[in-house]
Order: structure tokens, then sequence, then C-alpha cells
């Protein structure tokens, strides 16, 4: 029995591939993801409900600006990130990995952007904990606090989105990844564009509805 | 006897995807490339949207204010979904199972508000 199935295995030693099973994997992930924030956005939306004037209070005092320009930024490097699966899908490894090391420039603008916001809040004391945040109406304070964790947990995904990203920009340079195998630098994409996404709705939730 | 038995088990998916292997492998090689130009152009469409939700928020739409910027948002989604994540392209089960996803999502959503909308 246990010859046979060595046979099985010698006779046919080519390693095989599945790479829609290992796309469909990472969109099983995406999935979690979507649900992980979608329970923040029905919490927004049934806080938004319950206190409609004072979140229109909160994002009056969110900079327009800076949320459109991170707006910007976040879909370019989504641009980038597709353009570097068709530069290797055109056997082009060097102008994928310049196309990767773009995208990661961008997402260190969008958290130097987010830098400079949150720093602005905190200056003036506009922190959870803080005199100034104990002042505001509870359903302001909703706002901000829900500004801070749905925008910092993004932040999350804009930081690990970026590790990922190096890590296909070097399995790249190695050779793992090559214009007939690049699953790999695909699902790496796929997060990529997740974070864009996610952002593609957090920044008219937040920074728009008056 | 229970040897038997574990090599069996170990024995079925290897002839199961070897039967299976040349047409995965068929699949595997029709890949589509999107364009740069096609990348790009959805590129301008979503620079574009971005603007007009701007634009947009300057008015005062009252009760459609949340419907023209959450319309906006959901059409820019569809392009990402559709040309950057390859969904147009690739196998119809993804697109079923974001659809489903989508389902799920937005009975969430709206078995929450029937709730809200409904007390007192």
């Amino acid at each position: 029995m246990s010859t046979n199935s060595q046979n099985t295995v010698e006779h046919h030693p080519a390693v095989h591939r599945d790479d829609t099973a290992k796309k469909l994997g990472m969109w099983l992930f995406l999935f979690t993801e979507l649900i992980l924030f979608g329970g923040l956005f029905l919490v927004y939306a049934i806080y938004r409900y319950l206190n409609p004037e004072d979140f229109s209070n909160g994002s009056h005092h969110l900079d327009v600006g800076i949320g459109a320009l991170n707006t910007m930024i976040l879909i370019t490097s989504s641009l980038t990130v597709a353009l570097s699966i068709t530069a290797m899908q055109k056997n082009k490894p060097k102008l994928a990995i310049g196309l990767i090391l773009f995208t990661i420039f961008c997402a260190l603008l969008f958290m130097i952007n987010k830098y400079f916001e949150w720093g602005h809040k905190i200056h003036y004391d506009l922190y959870p904990g803080t005199e100034l945040f104990k002042a505001l109406s509870p359903g302001e304070g909703l706002f901000y606090v829900l500004y801070y964790f749905m925008t910092g947990l993004h932040m999350l995904h804009v930081v690990v989105g970026a590790i990922l990203l190096g890590i296909m920009a070097n399995y790249i340079r190695k050779g793992m990844i090559t214009h007939d195998n690049y699953v790999l630098l695909e699902n790496g994409g796929l997060y990529w564009h997740l974070v864009d996404l996610i952002w593609i709705y957090l920044f008219p939730l937040l920074y728009l509805i008056h | 006897m229970a040897f038997g038995r574990s090599d069996m088990d170990l024995s079925l998916p290897v002839t199961l995807s070897h039967s299976l292997k040349h047409e995965i492998i068929m699949e595997e090689q029709k890949h589509h490339i999107v364009e740069y130009l096609t990348n790009i152009k959805i590129w301008i469409a979503l620079a574009v949207l971005t603007i007009l939700t701007v634009w947009v928020s300057e008015f005062d739409l009252a009760m459609l204010t949340v419907t023209v910027a959450l319309t906006i948002a959901t059409v820019k989604a569809l392009l990402v979904l559709a040309y950057f994540m390859h969904l147009k392209f690739d196998s119809k089960i993804l697109i079923i199972m974001v659809i489903v996803t989508m389902i799920i999502f937005l009975s969430m959503i709206i078995f929450t508000f029937f709730d809200y909308l409904y007390r007192r």
C-alpha cells in the first residue's frame, strides 16, 4: 500500500500549482477584513443616526484638504501596484520592483500626512482623556473616538500592506516571483487594494458628510 | 491495517489532483493581462470621482448628502474591485463570493437599523 502511493507521487514529479485556490484563500481573508471594518461602519452609522448634529460638528473640524490629498495618494499607490502586476506579466521585473517601491513611498507619504493630521489635534488636546475632550458633548466625543479608531486601524493596515509589498519586491529580486508565477504579488496587491477600498469609504463618511 | 488506511487517505488527493492537473494548468495559462493604459484610465476615473465628491460636499444637499457621497464611493469601489483587483477577469466564483459577503454586510446594517428605527 505504502509503495503504491509513493509510486503515484514519483510518476508525477512536477509540483502542482493552484493559483485560483491561492487567490480564493486571499479573498477569504479579505472578507474577514471587510466584516471587521464593516462592524465599525455599522457602529458609526448607528451613532450618527442617534447624534446627527454632534457628528456634523465633528466632521466640520476635520481637514478635508488633507483627507482628499491622502485619497489621491492611496488611489495613485493602488494604480502603481496594479501596474507592477502588468509589468510582471510582461516579464519586466525591474519595472515591477520600481513600481512597488513607488507604492511604498506613497504609503510613507500617507503616514506622514496622518502624523501631521493627528499631531495637530493632539497638540490642541483633542484626544480621549483630556479636559477639552471631557467638555465635548457625548456625540462629538463618540465621533472623535470613532475617527481615531477607524483611521488608526486603517493606518495599521497601511503599515502591514507596505511591509508585505516590500517582501514581494524582495521576492521578485530573488526570482521567487516570475512572469509565469506571480500569484504572490497578486495577493499582496489585493491586500493593498483593500486598504484603498476601505479608505474610499472612510474619507466621505468622516470628512465629507457634514 | 491502520497504516494501510492512512496511506489510502494520503494517496487519494494526489490521484485526484493528477486527474485535474491537466485541466487546471490549461486554466492557469490563460491569465488575462490588464494593459498599462487600462489601469491608467481607471486611475483617472478614480481621481475625477474624488474631486467630484469633494466638490459636491460643498453644496447643501440636505437629505441627499449621504446618498450622493456613498454612491460616488461605491462607483469608485466597483472600479477598484473590477479592474485593479481583477475581479472582472478572474474566476466567476470570486464575484459570487464578494456578492454574498456584501449581502451579509448589508443585512447586518439593515437589520440593526430596523431595530433602532422602530424603538419607542
